[in-house]
């Protein structure tokens, strides 16, 4: 009989802060828990217990600790080799943790932040969310500016954010001509209007760059039926408004979306339709292009085009321009059937589908260095699901692009606060093993610093110190200040995995 | 598994019930006109409606699921895995048809293929026709290099297929707005705040009024109709939430009914019951879970 894993984990009496097992999504089967994997859950008790014990705490309340999280990694590297940096010392001591991570010790830029127009899409609710004990809210007010603002600023480390876009398209005009302006443009859950809004109210109320954002005009947007091609002039028209009028800081793209109805995707090599978007946009003055590649089963029949293999000639042959990979072009997630079968991953070379192709590119272009592979989702979903294809993609973007070609992305608020995924970057390690057998390098602080913040400093254009200086005494830091001094906490700050200190 | 099978069996026993009470029920005097009420869109532009990829964001789940839905099936990229690949590919000349080919159509009953064209929302269509071998067709295999003249037919399937297998097609210039049948065909133009009231999202429960879904489901199920003011043999701009019965011409008469096989005459005699004798106990959604792909477990059972 199938059970939710919380039912079966209330009825062992298990209450891991980590998934120790594929969690089915009730399209397929779910696999029997494999023996490392009851191997891992079964210490991950017994530990629990050991150290609650010593400490004189119940083991539930022990769990939701620093402490608790601090276990189940070390049970997770006990039974599958030493995955993530933590010691014996942290699972008794929460200043060992504080010690050993301090806060402040990195200066994170995410590139990957979002917030919806109002509505609940109830990515909140998602399975691996729920297994990970969190519980968060889901509804209109979860995925709301306001609770943007709290759960990347103040319950976590992220210093600032990048406003990303989602597919959709703004409306220029009415039917009778007249240009529309603000909601009345419309535009999907986050349109390029509302980005730029909230983006200037974060800067304003910080009194400093706290917040870029993105625009989702995109190539195949406006479209001329009688000519079967991009409608050029309205195309321009709202490229021109998103820079001027917007001051957006990067294109997001989604090739495999058609919201201006065009009959198709698009690919960045094609030079009839993405290359005077391209022309265009240089004369605008703006040279990033943030695109979403990977996760194709976010399209009904366009899934091809978030493939990455488009990027090679079109950065070729823009070297003027940056591009960012988002998700490093991870075909397909955990939670998707796709992902266990055969042949997605081959652990005997690393490589799994789409990101191997992102890696070919470089490999066949050494000299190529305006592309960023981003690691938002594909990072803390791979994390806590399959730690070894974890190693595999920041082992093979490193080796492949460099360290100073990462770039930290979260795809929060959608997972809620950031800091699960960035306390799993801190503990991240790749293993000896790994290392040996292909080629990596073990991921040193300052791999760590350029990933979380100093690529995305060069990237967009600012100075990392005078913004280190600037941020503390700003009035978000203030507001944090006073949040944290309440009592304020993230959601899933009881929950084990984040610590409530953030 | 277990409680999909007890739903099931729920399901049979209440519409069974219901289909031996409704002879018992008193014939209603005067059959309904299916045409009466609602509204349509003939000849009006296409609205502006969210397209797939916009939805399929927020709604990953159905994401996963959907690439092997026999709805999103309808029309499919020309894969060589494909069965309807293998299929024509042989034929005489099928190799070369295949390497030509954009789309696959069809491959229980037949097998076809399709390529882009040069215009907007139109699909030139193979003539060559690959017929499985236990297709229950007298039709001979036709070589995709032989007989057929033109080989891509420019117009074949806007006058013919787009309308079930395309979505939102401009009867103007029968030209669709996106390949295969997107979210818009069944749940119509959805506003952003269908996460405060999914009843925003038609077919998003079972309490629809059956005769919309009749309708939506009737556009393209009710194989034979045409539109009246079209002619053409799928709906005139049907925008979920019309009457389709409007423009769609249909013959649900009994003497219809009783002459076709018994696919058709499950639904012909299902919507029959809802637009012209007043029955809505029973519509589709009763029985059928379109994202559940319960075609196949209806196979199954």
């Amino acid at each position: 009989m199938w059970i939710p894993k919380w039912q079966r984990d209330k009825e062992r009496g298990v209450d891991s802060p980590v998934p120790t097992q594929a969690v089915s999504n009730e399209e397929f089967i779910p696999r029997q828990q494999n023996a490392k994997q009851k191997e891992w859950e079964q210490l991950i008790g017994e530990l629990a217990d050991e150290k609650s014990k010593k400490l004189g705490m119940q083991r539930r309340d022990f769990m939701r600790s620093s402490m608790g999280m601090a276990t189940a990694f070390l049970a997770s590297n006990m039974i599958y080799g030493p995955n993530w940096e933590v010691d014996a010392a942290e699972t008794l001591e929460p200043a060992a943790t504080e010690d050993k991570f301090p806060k402040g010790e990195y200066f994170i830029v995410d590139v990957q932040t979002h917030f919806t127009d109002g509505v609940a899409i109830g990515f909140r609710n998602a399975t691996f969310i729920r297994n990970m004990d969190f519980d968060l809210k889901d509804d209109a007010d979860a995925y709301s500016f306001t609770n943007f603002v709290k759960e990347i600023f103040f319950d976590s480390e992220t210093s600032i954010a990048v406003i990303s876009g989602v597919p959709g398209r703004e409306t220029n005009k009415n039917l009778a001509g007249k240009v529309l302006e603000g909601r009345d443009r419309r535009g999907g859950i986050l349109p390029s209007w509302l980005m730029s809004q909230r983006k200037e109210e974060l800067n304003e109320m910080a009194g400093g760059t706290r917040a870029f954002c993105q625009g989702n005009c995109a190539p195949n947007h406006y479209w001329n039926r009688q000519e079967n091609a991009p409608d050029f002039p309205q195309l321009f028209e709202q490229m021109e408004r998103e820079v001027k009028k917007y001051g957006i800081d990067s294109w997001k793209w989604y090739c495999h979306t058609d919201p201006g109805r065009s009959g198709d995707g698009f690919r960045m090599d094609d030079e009839k339709m993405a290359y005077p978007f391209f022309e265009k946009s240089k004369e605008l003055g703006l040279n990033v292009f943030s695109v979403h590649k990977g996760f194709s089963a976010q399209s009904r029949t366009l899934g091809h085009y978030a493939h990455p293999g488009d990027i090679e000639k079109a950065a070729k042959d823009h070297p003027d321009l940056t591009f960012i990979v988002y998700h490093s072009a991870l075909k397909h997630g955990p939670g998707e059937p796709q992902f266990r079968r055969d042949g997605f991953f081959d652990p005997t070379t690393g490589d799994f589908e789409w990101h191997a192709e992102l890696m070919k590119i470089k490999e066949r272009n050494p000299e190529m260095s305006n592309v960023y592979p981003e690691i938002g989702s594909s990072f803390g979903l791979l994390a806590i699901a399959h730690p070894v294809m974890c190693q595999h993609l920041i082992g093979k973007n490193v080796k492949y692009f460099g360290a100073d070609h990462v770039v930290w992305g979260t795809d929060c608020l959608w997972w809620g606060s950031p800091q699960w995924v960035i306390d799993a970057m801190k503990r991240f390690q790749i293993s000896d093993e790994l290392c040996e057998k292909f080629g990596y390098a073990k991921l040193t602080k300052e791999d760590k610093a350029k990933i979380f913040g100093l690529n995305a400093a060069k990237i967009y254009g600012f100075d990392v110190n005078e913004r280190l200086k600037a941020i503390p005494r700003d009035s978000l830091s203030d507001l944090k200040s006073a949040y944290l001094h309440r009592g304020g906490q993230p959601d899933n700050a009881a929950q084990g995995w984040v610590r409530g200190t953030a | 598994m277990k409680q999909f099978g007890l739903r099931l069996i729920l399901s049979v026993l209440i519409v069974s019930l219901e289909l031996a009470v409704a002879p018992l029920q008193p014939r209603e005097q005067q059959d309904l006109d299916p045409a009466q009420g609602g509204e349509d869109h003939v000849g009006q532009p296409i609205p502006p409606y969210m397209t797939g990829d916009e939805c399929l964001f927020c709604h990953r789940d159905i994401g996963k699921s959907w690439p092997t839905n026999p709805h999103q099936l309808t029309l499919r990229p020309a894969l060589p895995d494909d069965p309807s690949s293998t299929l024509l590919s042989q034929l005489s000349g099928g190799d070369e048809l295949l390497e030509q080919a954009d789309f696959l159509m069809g491959g229980q009953r037949v097998a076809r293929a399709l390529k882009r064209s040069a215009k907007y929302g139109r699909l030139e269509l193979s003539l060559a026709r690959a017929f499985p071998a236990d297709a229950s067709s007298n039709e001979p295999q036709q070589s995709a290099k032989d007989s057929l003249d033109p080989v891509w037919h420019a117009s074949h399937f806007a006058d013919r297929c787009a309308g079930c297998h395309c979505t939102a097609v401009d009867a103007q210039n029968r030209a669709f707005s996106s390949v295969g049948l997107d979210c818009y065909v069944c749940h119509g133009v959805v506003d952003l705040n269908h996460t405060k009231d999914t009843r925003q999202v038609l077919l998003s429960t079972k309490n629809q009024p059956a005769k919309q879904v009749a309708a939506i489901c009737g556009q393209c199920h009710l194989r034979g109709g045409h539109s009246k003011s079209s002619s053409l043999p799928y709906p005139n701009t049907f925008v979920p939430g019309d009457n389709l019965f409007r423009d769609f011409q249909v013959d649900l008469s009994e003497q219809n009914i009783q002459s076709m096989v018994p696919i058709e005459w499950h639904i012909f005699e299902n919507v029959r019951d809802i637009v012209v004798l007043g029955r809505e106990q029973v519509t589709c959604l009763s029985c059928h879970q379109v994202h559940g792909n319960d075609v196949f477990r209806h196979r199954e059972v």
